[in-house]
């Protein structure tokens, strides 16, 4: 249970800096999704079933906040977690390998998915032209050494917890 | 021992997953149809996270200025001698100056004739949230109902118009900016007069269309476009952005122009909200939306 609150505590605190303390450092039209990667970091070091838990989680507390329709960013990073958490056999936590192309994968499909579910739900322009495609790769490596620090941060505290577990059970 | 009728964990769990996301399904088109659950539920958060938002955006704001202070601080000996130099010229340019502003004066008080039919109060809010998402074009701010911002009022950078309030709890405001898909504005474009509807096209698309303009109107490159004041929400003449391109469309009834925006949006730390505005829309009006053009 106190593991589950401290992960909780480490959404608040990752979605408040998406919100309110990133926009100052990014302020462009494209913008790091912490969130997102964080799911993934989180359900590459535990797997499917937990990346869900904890993408259901993070998505809800981030349409609590802002964001239209309400549910879409549950679903969203739901499937992002339990997407990643698949991968989670496939490889030993000190190769990045296997984490930058899920996050690479899961980048592409989050934008795509986003925004056809925009469109179906509002209407507008399908897809942009511009600045959006001018952005879009910075924020694609913005994004991937951003992953790189919170994958290595994630795993830190997983087995800073699983000590104290360990030293506790002792 | 497990039950033999109960069905293995690993169904168990992916019928609740199913189950789950047929259940989200639902509440996504729901909230797509009437938003409720949406402000309800981000009504509440908000007002909980706005201290924790308002001290972290003062906190920043502090450390963007410090930052800048020291950064100013380097050029200030050039700057100074610079304006030393600039500074005869400016007591050339005051006498020049005192005409322009007794003109100035005069327009002015012809200025405030035209705009007497609008009175209203301007709140500065700050901007304390951004979306999570690159496709939402929604912020929000940290003036809420007890500030006296109310839904509907209207948002205002120095360059023109950014949105409209959409959703307001007792100390924060969404703001839903012009580049949202259900974003609508009835604006004219000022050199003709030709009236039209500006809708928004997504976060990413800088561009704005404006519909319904009358296949006659004649719409040039550069035409500044400006809110029509044929409206309860939106007042006369708050600057949009100008037109790129102007197409006929296929049913020859009608043309569609692209909008470039005045305003910046993405390097908006505050915005204006416009409070009290009281449009009287006159029998003129009227007759200028039957015929499409004010006179």
């Amino acid at each position: 249970m106190k593991q589950r609150l401290f992960w909780l505590f480490i959404i608040v605190v990752v979605l408040l800096l998406q919100i309110v303390v990133l926009p100052y450092f990014f302020l462009e039209r494209l913008k790091v999704d912490l969130i997102f990667l964080l799911v993934i970091a989180y359900a590459l070091l535990k797997g499917s079933n937990e990346g869900l838990i904890f993408g259901l989680i993070a998505g809800f507390l981030c349409d609590c906040f802002i964001g239209q329709p309400f549910g879409l960013q549950i679903v969203l990073k739901a499937l992002c977690g339990f997407a990643a958490g698949k991968l989670h056999d496939m490889y030993f936590e000190n190769q990045l390998g296997v984490p930058i192309f899920a996050v690479s994968v899961l980048f592409v499909l989050n934008e795509i998915v986003q925004r056809i579910c925009y469109w179906l739900f509002y209407g507008g322009v399908f897809w942009p032209k511009g600045a959006y495609w001018r952005g879009i790769g910075i924020l694609f490596l913005q994004q991937l050494v951003i992953f790189g620090l919170l994958y290595y941060l994630v795993r830190y505290l997983l087995h800073w917890q699983s000590q104290g577990k360990a030293l506790l059970k002792k | 021992m497990q039950n033999q009728n109960q069905p293995p964990k690993k169904d168990r769990f992916a019928l609740w997953i199913i189950v789950g996301v047929i259940l989200l399904c639902l509440m996504i088109a729901f909230d797509v149809r009437t938003s409720s659950i949406s402000s309800t539920v981000q009504g509440i958060t908000r007002d909980v996270l706005a201290p924790m938002q308002n001290w972290s955006t003062d906190v920043l704001d502090w450390w963007r200025e410090s930052v800048d202070t020291l950064r100013s601080l380097q050029t200030l000996k050039d700057q100074n001698a610079e304006l030393k130099g600039q500074n005869d010229l400016l007591l050339q340019a005051y006498s020049r100056m005192l005409t322009v502003e007794a003109e100035n004066q005069r327009l002015q008080q012809m200025l405030d004739f035209k705009q007497s039919r609008l009175q209203y109060e301007i709140e500065i809010a700050k901007i304390i949230g951004w979306p999570v998402s690159n496709w939402s074009s929604r912020y929000v701010l940290g003036l809420g109902s007890k500030d006296g911002i109310a839904k509907d009022m209207v948002a205002v950078s120095t360059s023109g118009l950014i949105g409209k309030i959409v959703q307001v709890t007792e100390s924060t405001a969404e703001l839903m900016l012009l580049t949202d898909e259900l974003s609508s504005v009835g604006v004219r474009i000022q050199s003709s007069g030709c009236l039209g509807i500006i809708t928004g096209n997504g976060a990413q698309t800088p561009t704005l269309t404006m519909s319904l303009i009358t296949s006659n109107a004649v719409v040039k490159e550069g035409d500044l476009v400006v809110t029509s004041g044929l409206s309860d929400i939106y007042p006369e003449g708050l600057v949009i952005g100008k037109v790129i391109s102007c197409t006929k469309e296929a049913s020859g009834m009608h043309q569609t122009a692209e909008i470039e925006m005045i305003s910046d949006f993405y390097s908006l730390y505050e915005v204006m909200i416009l409070c009290n505005v009281q449009t009287v829309p006159s029998v003129t009006a009227g007759i200028s939306i039957a015929s499409g053009v004010i006179q």
